[in-house]
């Protein structure tokens, strides 16, 4: 035996005595996994929807509308009872992977099995490992399961869904891209799974591939295009603009994290290593650009705030009289004390330019109503960034009607912007259910048909389109205009 | 940047097109004796209109006069906006005023004049002096005389409240996020620019 | 079941007190219905309405983003005209108590400060230990509990460390760090700590870094008051919302104006008037007055009947006595080179101790706090400077320009009393009048005790001037009405502020306070509210 084994056996020592007969390689290994397997798991971001509000951590209980009823999301700590504590390592990778539960039922794709499809053995070893030995069991039920109406408790039906639309398999490498480039690929399609939002769904809403990263509504918030397209998508923002994006939710004077993907960012890409970011951002600029009519970048939309004169110290105090200065005066009372009478922001940026802020451009204004209904609360490194809302809850601070939020609206852009869109993201309001399906019945009306599922019938049907909603997770399968 | 719409009062100063910016941009905004330089050398009048509620005799309104006075007497970015409604006010109030800013103009010119101090002292005391000083009070106050009951033109574009902006919030507006006043202590020498 | 008409526990006065008790009681099932004699106003508004005032008027009517309507007068521009003012003030100091409050949906938490003091152990113990003043019925460590759920209550944010802490007597730590101080608050912990004292953080309802309840954290708007632009600030407003969302029902524009009881002095019902004179009697288990400590004295007095000759609750003849307020003095600092006070909340710190000592069987002790003096604009405007003079001169007066506010202790006074003035409002009920003498023992004590100490600071601060602004001022903390007491014959409410002689009546807030200690009284208020609630919770649910 050679120094270095004598000094081996020394650490291994107590390791040994602990693990018993596993050897100290095995359980440093172990632990190795484990750590990989949390920090995939917050990659894929699975308490997003695992973790109901104020619930114990991946115990489940979430409900999250969908066209079929309301789908509440499981336990998936290592329960034997309530959860996968029972699940073997091949159990675990089909649920993940493919979508079929322990049983051999389906799961619904709320469950973003299709994307989940990439990941390697390795990977799913890992996440595996985490889950059946890190994750504390919860011994309970979440609150409510999930029972679908007929004939979407047909569960074997998308079994016909996975045949044309599951294809996706195990990452591997295009030897011909950089190693960056490559992970970067793996995160995005699987872990990250943005095409769930981001691109736009086909005739069975399936991911649209032919128009990947071009944007997708989910309900009152709309995913933008993300592609590297200089006016409808990112192309005007820098590779450190996106990778801070990803870390902190904001880029000062052009962009910040709302709604999902403020909570993405919160839960999920604010604690992946930069290494990891620097290759998402690699690879989401070198997808293809999908552009579309618009001429001006998101980034150079929009003007300052100029009006205050036109009704300052006009009209009588009074504390029940509408304001004279109608949707100006408005943004005066409610908006300015944070967002500057100019509307150019706080000088650090701490609250955000209305005007060359790509949210504000983003979804013909979906996403102004959906920010200033139900506000913004974004945790990162960089502190807490909190925007009250304006009518989303009973209980905010200040309620708008409908009305204001489109004159709010109008007030940003002009004319620019389309009056009906507002309105419709503004229907949705006192819970995000009822945001949902109340903002899609309105906008998707025309171009929506409704239809149901029906076996062996899938060449002629469409889902009726109202999206998934977490309570602050949505998508939605968007027919194509 | 300009906003689509229309306003009560137009107020062009088709020379100057800085000048039209509200002081409240952040950026873009020209020195006071450049606009000054420009403004003395004798724009055309281009827009007259009626005061507010005045009578058949009283003298018209000059929003142009009345912003090229102005500039002479204040060397910051002047909305033109807040100075249409401040002209229509100190018009009614003013009997003498359009000749008042008559002679502030030709004061100034006479002097050569980049920048107020060249010539207030030899404004003629009296009418004249007063005007001058009511004119600066309006801009910096943002109302037309000290009383409780004055009227409002001007809160987020009254001057009063630059000097210490880089310190010192505007009441109910916050410059920066939470916990920013605890790197706030400029010296007096730096007044920030307005 | 609540309607217009009534509710289990039917509660006058939509403030702090007010709201705390009105949740705490929806939480434990009950119903409620609170009747506020203003009107409801947006923040928006509010907000509006300030910017829209002449900077004259802001200073002079601080409350003038509140119009008050003519059936729920409150306190404006001071004029000392009876015929103008609705609160008519006489005495020594009549200028002293001066009070403003709001009478709105919300209350004067609208506009406070946001401060949170607690009483220390000896503030409650006046008598025991000074000989002067009155003791309260239980110890600091008895409200200690209540001090705690009224701060988780409003969302407290003060600090961590128990040598910052007033007093480091708790039972559970701030749920937010104490806010950081400016430059100039900086400079006053040097100045104070080299003068042999402490100038400490206050405690503040106001959220540090941390969105709770929903709301914004604060990010120095720079006008606590009249009202905070983003509820950043806790104001009553913002639990109304939750209370209506729990199924409270909130009846603006009522004015209450009697209190009717029955033969065994059970309180029966409130009538109320609304706007056009029509009355409306409210039935009820359990009955609230929480309409701060003038407006509640008041209605007890009009609603004095056969069974109460002198008003409801005034067996004692103490209804409306006792009037206290932290009477301060002012004291502007001038100084050579910037101080840029005042910066961030409207309130961060001041020096405690003062207020505590063997002194106080002698005279009153009292709190220094050091602010900014506001925008130096108007007072350069005023020298006639023009042009760089000009800018400078506003620069360096709001710069180099504090102000020093001295708030004192006073002892309950019989004399200090509150009583039906013969001027009547638009709905016919006399507005209020109250006689005040802070008495030698604040005199005393501003001169020979919190004065000198405060020239001795300010020289530390490297103040070039200290000018003392004469006479005393109202803080708008108003107390002592109603006062506790364990005996029925010295004293309006017992423990739990329910008043002696009717058992189903409370009348909890600043008006149940036998000492007014020398910090701003809310918090101790609140508290008083929440341990009523808990005994309104208690007999509603039996009874």
């Amino acid at each position: 035996m050679n120094t270095f084994d004598l000094i081996r056996v020394c650490v291994a020592a107590p390791l040994i005595a602990v693990f018993g007969l596993a050897s100290a390689q095995e359980a440093a290994a172990d632990d190795a996994e484990i750590k990989h397997g949390e920090y995939l798991a917050i990659a894929s971001d699975c308490g997003a929807c695992h973790t109901a509000p104020g619930g114990k951590p991946l115990a489940g209980g979430l409900p999250i509308e969908s066209p079929l009823g309301t789908i509440y999301s499981t336990n998936i700590t290592p329960s034997q009872q309530y959860g996968i504590g029972r699940y073997s390592l091949q159990q675990f990778s089909e649920a993940l992977r493919r979508g079929i539960r322990a049983d051999g039922a389906h799961l619904y794709p709320a469950m973003p099995y299709a994307s989940y499809a990439v990941f390697t053995d390795e990977d799913v070893e890992a996440l595996y490992a985490y889950f059946t030995k890190a994750v504390p069991a919860i011994d309970q039920p979440p609150a409510k399961t999930t029972s679908l109406p007929f004939p979407y408790n047909l569960r074997f039906s998308m079994a016909f869904w996975n045949a044309l639309f599951l294809d996706a398999k195990p990452f591997t490498p295009d030897p011909s891209r950089a190693t960056e480039w490559n992970r970067g690929k793996y995160l995005v399609d699987g872990p990250a799974h943005c095409g769930e939002c981001h691109t736009p769904r086909g005739f069975f809403m399936q991911q649209d591939r032919s128009r990947q990263f071009a944007g997708a509504v989910l309900g009152s918030w709309h995913a933008p295009n993300i592609t590297p397209d200089a006016n409808a998508g990112i192309g005007a923002m820098g590779a450190d603009e996106l990778f801070r994006y990803l870390k902190f939710g904001k880029v000062a004077g052009k962009a910040q994290a709302g709604g999902e993907m403020g909570l993405a960012v919160q839960l999920s890409f604010s604690k992946l290593s930069d290494d990891d970011l620097k290759a998402i951002v690699a690879y989401v600029r070198s997808v293809p650009p999908i552009g579309d009519a618009e001429t001006k970048a998101k980034f150079a939309q929009g003007q300052p705030f100029t009006e205050v004169a036109k009704f300052r110290g006009i009209g009588a105090t009074s504390s029940s009289e509408a304001l004279p200065g109608g949707a100006a005066q408005l943004f005066a009372a409610n908006c300015a004390s944070c967002h500057g009478i100019g509307a150019g922001g706080s000088r650090d940026n701490y609250f955000p330019s209305l005007f060359h802020n790509s949210a504000l451009a983003t979804g013909a204004g979906r996403n102004l109503a959906a920010t200033i209904l139900f506000g913004i609360d974004r945790s990162t490194a960089d502190g807490l960034a909190f925007m009250p809302g304006f009518g989303g809850k009973a209980t905010d601070i200040a309620a708008f009607t409908n009305e204001q939020v489109v004159e709010l609206g109008e007030l940003s852009f002009g004319a620019l912007w389309q009056r009906g869109v507002l309105h419709h993201a503004a229907d949705g309001r006192a819970s995000p259910h009822r945001t949902s399906s109340q903002a899609i019945a309105g906008d998707f009306g025309r171009r929506r048909q409704m239809v149901s599922l029906r076996l062996g019938d899938l060449a002629r049907t469409l889902v009726d389109c109202a999206p998934l909603v977490a309570h602050t997770r949505l998508t939605c399968w968007e027919m194509d205009a | 940047m300009t906003y689509e719409g229309t306003s009560a009062t137009e107020a062009t100063a088709t020379e100057d097109t800085t000048q039209t910016e509200p002081i409240l941009r952040r950026t873009l905004l020209k020195t006071g004796a450049t606009a000054l330089g420009v403004m003395v050398l004798g724009a055309p009048m281009q827009k007259v209109v009626r005061a507010a509620g005045a009578v058949e005799t009283a003298t018209a309104v000059s929003v142009d006069k009345f912003m090229a006075a102005s500039r002479c007497l204040i060397q910051h970015g002047l909305s033109p906006d807040v100075g249409a409604r401040m002209a229509g006010i100190l018009y009614a109030k003013i009997p003498t005023l359009d000749a008042d800013l008559d002679a502030i103009i030709s004061t100034a010119r006479g002097k050569n004049s980049k920048v107020v101090e060249d010539f207030f002292d030899a404004l003629p005391d009296g009418h004249v002096k007063d005007s001058a000083h009511q004119i600066i009070f309006g801009w910096y106050a943002g109302v037309a005389d000290e009383g409780p009951t004055a009227e409002v033109f001007a809160y987020e574009e009254a001057l009063m409240y630059q000097p210490t902006k880089d310190a010192v919030a505007l009441p109910t507006y916050s410059f920066n996020g939470p916990d920013h006043w605890t790197d706030v202590d400029p010296p007096l020498s730096a007044m920030p620019e307005f | 079941m609540v309607s217009k008409m009534g509710a289990d526990v039917v509660i006058a006065g939509t403030g702090i007190v007010g709201c705390l008790i009105a949740e705490q009681m929806l939480d434990a099932g009950l119903s409620v219905l609170m009747l506020e004699a203003g009107p409801r106003i947006d923040r928006g508004r509010i907000i509006e309405n300030y910017r829209n005032m002449p900077p004259a008027a802001k200073a002079a009517n601080p409350d003038g983003p509140f119009p008050p309507k003519p059936w729920a007068l409150h306190p404006m521009e001071y004029t000392g005209d009876p015929d103008k003012d609705y609160l008519i003030t006489s005495g020594p100091d009549a200028k002293a108590y001066q009070q403003a409050y709001v009478r709105y949906v919300g209350g004067a938490t609208w506009h406070w400060a946001g401060t949170l003091w607690r009483l220390t152990p000896e503030d409650m113990m006046l008598n025991a230990k000074f000989g002067v003043g009155r003791d309260w019925p239980f110890d600091y460590s008895a409200l200690e509990p209540y001090y705690t759920r009224a701060e988780y209550a409003i969302g407290a944010a003060g600090p961590s460390d128990p040598a910052l802490q007033w007093p480091p007597m708790r039972s559970k730590p701030y749920m937010m760090e104490a806010f950081p101080f400016g430059s100039g608050q900086r400079r006053c912990v040097q100045a104070a700590e080299s003068i042999g004292l402490q100038y400490i953080p206050c405690a503040q309802a106001r959220n540090n870094k941390l969105a709770y309840q929903g709301r914004p954290p604060c990010s120095g708007n720079n006008n606590c008051m009249p009202a905070c632009p983003i509820a950043a600030k806790y104001d009553a407003y913002s639990a109304l919302l939750r209370i209506e969302a729990k199924g409270g029902v909130v009846v603006p524009n009522a004015v209450v104006y009697r209190v009717e009881t029955d033969d065994k002095n059970n309180v029966q019902a409130f009538h109320f008037y609304d706007p056009n004179k029509t009355s409306t009697r409210v039935t009820g288990k359990t009955f609230v007055l929480a309409c701060n400590g003038i407006e509640t004295p008041k209605i007890l007095l009009l609603s004095k009947n056969e069974k109460n000759p002198k008003g409801i609750a005034n067996s004692s003849d103490q209804v409306g006595r006792n009037m206290m307020d932290t009477p301060k003095f002012f004291a502007l600092a001038k100084f050579k080179d910037p101080i840029w006070s005042g910066l961030g909340p409207v309130q961060t710190g001041a020096i405690m101790s003062t207020s505590q000592g063997d002194f106080r069987s002698r005279y009153a002790g009292g709190q220094i706090n050091f602010s900014g003096a506001g925008s130096a604009g108007l007072a350069a405007l005023k020298q006639k400077l023009v042009g760089k003079a000009l800018d400078e001169a506003i620069r360096r007066e709001t710069a180099c320009t504090g102000l020093i506010a001295v708030e004192h202790e006073v002892l309950p006074s019989a004399e200090n009393r509150l009583t039906l003035s013969d001027k009547k409002d638009m709905l016919g009920l006399n507005q209020p009048a109250v006689y005040y003498d802070v008495g030698d023992y604040v005199r005393k004590g501003a001169d020979l005790h919190t004065f000198p100490i405060t020239r001795k600071f300010a020289e530390a601060l490297g103040a070039e001037k200290v000018i003392r602004i004469p006479g005393f001022e109202a803080s708008q903390h108003i107390m002592g009405g109603t006062i506790m007491g364990k005996d029925a014959k010295t004293s309006v409410v017992d423990t739990d502020c329910r008043a002696h002689d009717h058992p189903n009546l409370f009348l909890p807030g600043g008006s149940a306070m036998p000492s007014a200690g020398s910090g701003n009284s809310t918090l101790t208020m609140a508290a008083l509210g929440v341990k009523a609630a808990d005994a309104i919770a208690n007999q509603t649910t039996r009874g």
